[in-house]
């Protein structure tokens, strides 16, 4: 263990409420519609939380088997010197790949929503530098700071939710199934991966110091993550309709600028840059520790922040030529995002634990 | 060290804003027209902004009061060959930055409405500045001439414009609002047209108007003390002539025109394909639920009008009902409100049988709206109401057979409309006064 933090069950379940909230409902919510119309509620909630369910199970489950080190510690423990270092550097390379795509999701939405002429690269770095920041003082740091910020991030959702409730029109969620189930599940699979960032148990768990509660912990995400995004659904489809919602590119942005509470309270998309840098921001504190964390692990270095500079630079770099365009990032959030998603959150830990159990045995 | 470095980072952002824009430097404005125009024999479009007077340096010395700038509106106007083109050919003739963030209403030219305004709505939408509930209108004529009319109460044409389009549901519900929103939406949902409010310009026919005594174009006087202030500070001729202290006789401008918010526009697809009149308008905002007040004449054993009926709130519910021989919508209006005008009275409300009387009456008139605006839209082909969405929400199965060719089944749908009104006061007097 790298990190000699230590976070309370509470922090836990914030930084994971932090990493499904921040940037799911802005650049997903338009995809979600496209293909489920007015149903998009529906594929918010049962299915991706079902998934997320088995995800916890699989990552809990693995966790107390190894409740001292992380993740990528243990995994040449259990499958070997090599194919444990080789599976450890493959997730050190999905964080930082990870990290990047937050990174380019941050600045791409700043850029087209409020700072068109400033340059992108540098909101790249500016968010970089102060999430590399927040990584080097260690996960106590991370998990204090999204304390103080997840309650800024979430006062102001519910807010801009709440203001526009007058103007919605409960008939833009009908008709219910128009085209059967189908479309309404065939949308879920691009909630899953947000849903399955439960699997961050496994990188944060030593850090628990109430080990127990690990699993309330993720069931209680998973109860308030069924609820918020079927409100938040709700409410940007009942505002625009699924039409509009599938025209638009930030839905959530619209609603906000919609608000207008008796011709005075209004304009108030400032709170969705308050929300997007608060979010973007501690999604990528966290998976810098972790992929700085996973990176020393690979190499058997004693300290990982010698590996954050680096790690930095790299996301900073390739976030702009992975992702030029917004439709091409929104194209592999929605479409191949969820199977990276499904073989390193689900798939990898499954296995790793099935053969834990095997070799157990043995 | 790194918190050092740190330090001076960050106070590379307290340098300001890449994205900073100085009012100073800003084009304000506050209503965008849109033409469509022929030069040359090629198609263009000509974009007028009307902006507002932004302040530049510090109140002027001496005096003590501070003076504002004679004007507080302009037009300005360029064309292009696309929309957004024309937009920035505003820069050929403005040092300043356009700024389309406080723009209150879009207005159409009605060549422009005739021809398509797919293209308008769909470079406002695109817009990051331009907002959802900016007001849209069509306008009779050009936009650049709507915009250059003046405003007779409010300080800019677009808050008049505005708030009288806002206002319009409350008072006589007589004009369906729009804002880019309701445009973008009744456009892009199938089975819902697209209607917006009618601007139309007038020249008031009243001598003591501002309008026709008022300074030159775009001017707006500010009040009797400041106009003194400058009576007494200048004396040139020029101020002569427009000082309305001077009397009203020396500047009367009766071609000056302002403008009014009397019809609606309706569109099929995108295109403008005729008007609705006041009353066909109060029927729409019946059926579609936006008429929250307003004015209903009857005449009440009278052959004309003799009575009138304020309606305070309304509500109603359209059912559609498919069966064998066709679609059948039933609208239920339901409203309360107070008899305001009863001309002999003729109507005796405190007999039961009088009141009910009038009440039918004034259903029948409520009914007759409805009925017009309805026969009118179906002879246009534009379905305004979203019958078509509706039966899209309630039966999406028969929506599938008949979505594609709504437009054309739409005439032929029939619309029952029940209106139950009740007269719950009749104002500060009982009977109505009698001429002895």
């Amino acid at each position: 263990m790298l990190d000699k933090g230590r976070i309370s069950s509470v922090q836990l379940l914030l930084i994971i409420c932090m990493l499904d909230g921040a940037t799911g409902i802005f650049f997903l919510a338009s995809e979600v519609a496209k293909i489920a119309g007015p149903d998009s509620w529906i594929s918010v909630s049962i299915l991706p939380s079902l998934y997320g369910l088995l995800v916890a199970g699989v990552v809990i489950a693995l966790a107390k088997r190894f409740p001292y080190k992380v993740f990528t510690e243990y995994l040449p423990d259990v499958v070997g010197k090599i194919p444990g270092k080789l599976l450890a550097a493959v997730y050190t390379l999905s964080f930082i790949f990870v990290a990047s795509v937050i990174l380019n999701e941050g600045t791409t939405f700043i850029n087209a929503a409020f700072m068109p002429r400033t340059p992108l690269s540098v909101f790249d770095v500016m968010l970089a530098v102060v999430a590399i920041y927040g990584a080097y003082l260690g996960i106590e740091c991370i998990a204090r700071e999204n304390e103080l910020i997840f309650s800024l991030f979430m006062i102001s959702i519910l807010l801009t939710l709440a203001l526009v409730t007058t103007d919605i029109n409960l008939n833009n969620l009908k008709p219910v199934f128009e085209n059967g189930i189908l479309p309404a599940i065939k949308a879920a699979p691009m909630i899953c991966p947000l849903r399955g960032y439960v699997f961050f148990i496994l990188m944060l768990y030593p850090y628990l110091n109430q080990k127990q509660e690990a699993a309330k912990v993720a069931l209680l995400f998973l109860l308030i993550y069924t609820v918020y995004p079927v409100w938040a659904m709700l409410t940007i489809v009942g505002l625009l309709g699924g039409q509009v919602t599938g025209h638009l590119v930030f839905p959530y942005l619209v609603l906000a600028r919609y608000i207008s509470v008796g011709n005075f309270l209004d304009r108030m998309e400032i709170l969705i840059a308050v929300i997007w840098i608060a979010g973007v921001f501690m999604k990528l504190a966290v998976f810098y520790h972790s992929a700085a964390i996973a990176a020393a692990n690979t190499l058997g270095l004693r300290s990982y922040r010698a590996t954050l500079l680096p790690i930095a630079i790299i996301t900073v770099i390739i976030s702009r030529t992975l992702f030029p365009t917004i439709l091409k990032l929104t194209t592999f959030l929605s479409q191949t995002y969820p199977i990276y998603a499904l073989i390193g959150e689900l798939a990898i830990p499954a296995l790793i634990l099935l053969i834990a159990l095997i070799r157990k045995r043995m | 060290m790194i918190a050092l470095a740190l330090a001076v980072l960050l106070l590379l952002n307290c340098a300001g804003c890449w994205d900073r824009r100085e009012l100073d430097a800003l084009n304000v404005a506050t209503m965008i027209g849109v033409d469509r125009i022929v030069k040359d024999g090629k198609p263009r479009v000509l974009v007028s902004i009307l902006s507002l007077k932004t302040v530049v340096g510090g109140a002027p010395s001496g005096g003590g009061s501070v003076v504002m700038p004679p004007s507080l509106g302009y037009v300005s106007s360029a064309e292009g060959e696309t929309i957004t083109d024309a937009a920035r050919n505003i820069a050929l003739r403005s040092p300043r930055l356009l700024y389309l963030g406080h723009a209150q209403a879009i207005v159409i030219g009605e060549r422009m409405a005739r021809e398509g305004i797919q293209d308008v709505i769909d470079y406002a939408d695109r817009n990051k500045e331009i907002r959802y509930r900016t007001e849209v209108v069509t306008c009779q004529g050009s936009a650049l001439e709507a915009l250059e009319s003046q405003p007779e109460y409010e300080s800019t044409s677009a808050m008049e414009l505005s708030k009288m389009i806002r206002n319009d549901p409350v008072r006589i519900s007589k004009v369906v609002p729009a804002n880019l929103f309701n445009m973008i939406y009744s456009l892009m949902t199938p089975g819902k047209d697209a209607a917006m409010p009618r601007m139309s310009l007038l020249a008031p026919p009243e001598r003591g108007s501002s309008i026709r005594k008022g300074p030159a174009s775009g001017e707006i006087t500010l009040g009797k003390q400041s106009q003194q202030d400058q009576a007494g500070q200048q004396t040139g001729a020029k101020d002569q002539d427009v000082n309305p202290l001077l009397g009203v006789e020396e500047a009367q401008h009766p071609e000056r025109k302002t403008f009014q918010v009397d019809g609606t526009a309706v569109f099929s697809g995108d295109k403008l394909v005729g008007w609705l009149n006041e009353k066909e308008g109060l029927g729409t905002m019946f059926i579609t639920r936006q008429a929250r007040g307003g004015e209903i004449p009857f005449a009440f054993k009278s052959p004309e009008p003799n009575a009138s009926y304020t309606f305070r709130s309304a509500s109603a519910s359209v059912k559609p009902v498919i069966s064998q021989d066709g679609i059948t919508f039933e609208v239920m209006i339901k409203g309360s409100g107070q008899l305001t005008e009863d001309k002999n009275s003729a109507i005796d409300l405190t007999k039961e049988s009088d009141t009910k009387a009038a009440e039918q009456l004034i259903n029948a008139e409520a009914q007759r709206a409805c009925q017009d605006a309805v026969t009118k839209c179906q002879s246009l082909h534009a379905d305004i109401f979203g019958f078509g969405d509706m039966i899209h929400k309630a039966d999406p199965v028969f929506w599938k057979q008949i979505g594609d060719r709504w437009r054309d089944y739409f005439p032929g749908v029939k619309v029952q409309v029940t209106a139950s009104f009740t007269i719950e006061n009749t104002g500060v007097t009982g009977e109505a006064i009698k001429t002895r």
